[in-house]
């Protein structure tokens, strides 16, 4: 389990997280969503180890990720969005650094180096992006480590990588393990994460199951908003993108999907919360709730 | 192969492995200094005869293996700030103090004792050319000619303030290091100077002023320092700068370099 309690953290002056309480158990695959620069790197890096909060405190399953100890790094792998790899062969690689993690599984490397595509005799550093992401995450697959870290996963993938790459984090969930994905491109993780948390203004705004999202929302294609009960609408060239609130009529209704459920979580988030707690909703104004806006923000 | 005990606090095994990273990422660059020399001195062989490395003392060889070290502890810990690998850095399963060790180990023990190998061998196969084409052979050197024990007790010592220098300095940690050194070389001469002045002064030692001539700096009446124990003074001068700088000077670095290691965040992206 990983937890935050009333953390406090930040670059010089400026906080970034303050008072920030979150919970993680093993078994999920969280996503993590926030706006850019809303701290998402940075917290997975905190549950890591590489950076430490200023205030409150991180346990990650009872012990201190800041204190580095060897055994805790050995049980967490962070994969950064660009992930960097020395000059070397993969298999010399894992002779000079797979060897600092006993739990490594060298059969499934191998598997995942081969169902990948990966070229064995080619040096690392002269591995594409995509490339070197695949092959980041199939070192931390095979690493053993309880604690998963994916910071940006599916950017520069082409498209039967990105599928290729939920196919493989799906076989990663453990019961006992934790993996924490954070991404904008939630469209190519919209099956595989959940719960999902979102962080913004510093603060944990939502932590959202598949289970309440669905019994609680539903998404809808209409050509005017009047007389539904919107949570938060998009319009586009045609009409209205909208997430409904649970009990809304109609045929045409459909699962939220968590581009839209991410939306209102910024732009209304007290709506969005109403929503979820099954309290009625007051008219929707679109023009109170721009996203452009809180982006901003 | 047997695995890993991650669960102790400290290991050996550990260090060992960083050690043999270590080592064997600085070999290409150990293996290309060494060809140059090699080049460089088939060269003047070609051209006069004579392996330029092992004339007179063959002092080149001391001042190649010093350098040498000391660009490499300076750079002992640039993948530590990199933006880059300096994540995976800081999270490869080992205790800052391991990661540290490995670095001392590798710099102030196996590096002088390897490059002082090597050297001694290349110079000693120099030396068998240069006499079979004729020459004199020079001399083979060995670190016992470049002092031994004493050269390589200030090689450490430098090392040492080196690997505090990368552990602190992001970037230019090699001048940076050199920059400080100095500063505190000339504010440590300008605090002895004045109190040399002072103390000699009030005693009524020194007959006039500080005079400064043609870009240097005098005390003017050294004769009076002669009514002192000469000897005396300059033993306790010697000690004073022993104690400062095999003592106090390796000392703070050591720990200065630790902490500077243990403390490291990657603080580098979202500013």
């Amino acid at each position: 389990m990983i937890e935050f309690r009333s953390m406090t953290f930040g670059y010089g002056k400026r906080p970034l997280f303050e008072g920030l309480e979150l919970e993680l158990d093993p078994g999920s695959i969280y996503g993590l969503l926030g706006l850019n620069g809303a701290g998402k790197t940075s917290l997975l890096k905190i549950a890591a180890g590489a950076l430490r909060p200023t205030g409150g405190g991180v346990t990650v399953f009872g012990a201190n990720p800041g204190d580095r100890d060897a055994a805790r790094l050995a049980d967490t792998v962070f994969v950064a969005e660009d992930p960097w790899l020395p000059p070397l062969k993969p298999k010399t690689w894992l002779d000079r650094y797979a060897v600092f993690r006993p739990a490594f599984d060298r059969a499934r490397f191998a598997e995942l180096i081969r169902e990948l595509a990966l070229d064995e005799d080619k040096l690392l550093t002269k591995y594409s992006y995509g490339q070197r992401k695949k092959f980041a995450l199939a070192a931390a697959i095979a690493s053993g480590a309880r604690v998963l870290l994916l910071d940006e996963p599916t950017n520069g993938l082409d498209i039967p990588s990105k599928a290729q790459f939920r196919r493989l984090l799906a076989s990663a969930a453990r019961e006992d393990r934790v993996i924490i994905v954070s991404t904008h491109q939630v469209r190519d993780l919209e099956n595989l994460i959940d719960p999902v948390v979102v962080v913004h203004g510093g603060k944990v705004l939502f932590t959202l199951d598949s289970g309440a999202l669905n019994e609680r929302l539903a998404a809808a294609r209409l050509p005017s908003l009047e007389g539904h009960r919107v949570v938060y609408a998009e319009r586009d060239a045609v009409g209205w993108t909208a997430l409904l609130a649970a009990g809304e009529p109609g045929p045409g209704n459909q699962a939220p999907d968590l581009e839209l459920v991410f939306n209102a979580a910024i732009a209304a988030p007290d709506r969005l919360a109403a929503a979820l707690r099954g309290d009625p909703l007051p008219e929707y104004r679109p023009e109170e709730h721009a996203l452009a806006k809180e982006a901003r923000e | 192969m047997k695995a890993l005990d991650v669960t102790a606090r400290f290991s050996i095994e550990r260090i060992a492995l960083l050690l043999r990273n270590r080592l064997l990422e600085d070999l290409p660059g150990f293996a290309i200094g060494f060809a140059i020399l090699l080049g460089l001195n088939a060269l003047t062989l070609l051209l006069g005869k004579t392996a330029f490395m092992n004339e007179r003392s063959g002092g080149i060889w001391t001042v190649f293996v010093v350098s040498s070290g000391i660009l490499l502890s300076s750079f002992a810990f640039k993948g530590m700030h990199s933006g880059r690998s300096g994540p995976d850095w800081l999270l490869l399963p080992a205790t800052p103090l391991e990661k540290y060790g490995a670095a001392l180990l590798a710099y102030v023990l196996i590096f002088p004792l390897a490059a002082s190998a090597v050297s001694t061998g290349l110079s000693a196969l120099l030396y068998l050319v240069e006499r079979a084409l004729g020459g004199s052979g020079g001399v083979i050197w060995t670190p016992l000619l470049s002092g031994g024990f004493e050269t390589w007790g200030a090689y450490a010592v430098m090392s040492l303030v080196f690997l505090a220098g990368s552990a602190t300095f992001r970037k230019r940690a090699p001048l940076k290091t050199f920059g400080v050194l100095t500063g505190y070389g000339l504010v440590m001469a300008f605090i002895l100077i004045g109190g040399v002045f002072l103390i000699y002064r009030s005693r009524g030692l020194l007959t006039t002023e500080f005079d400064f001539r043609n870009g240097v700096f005098n005390i003017e009446g050294a004769e009076g320092l002669a009514a002192l124990d000469g000897e005396r003074v300059g033993g306790i001068y010697e000690t004073a700068m022993n104690i400062l700088f095999y003592g106090i000077l390796p000392l703070f670095s050591l720990g200065f370099g630790y902490l500077k290691v243990a403390e490291k965040e990657a603080r580098d992206e979202v500013q």
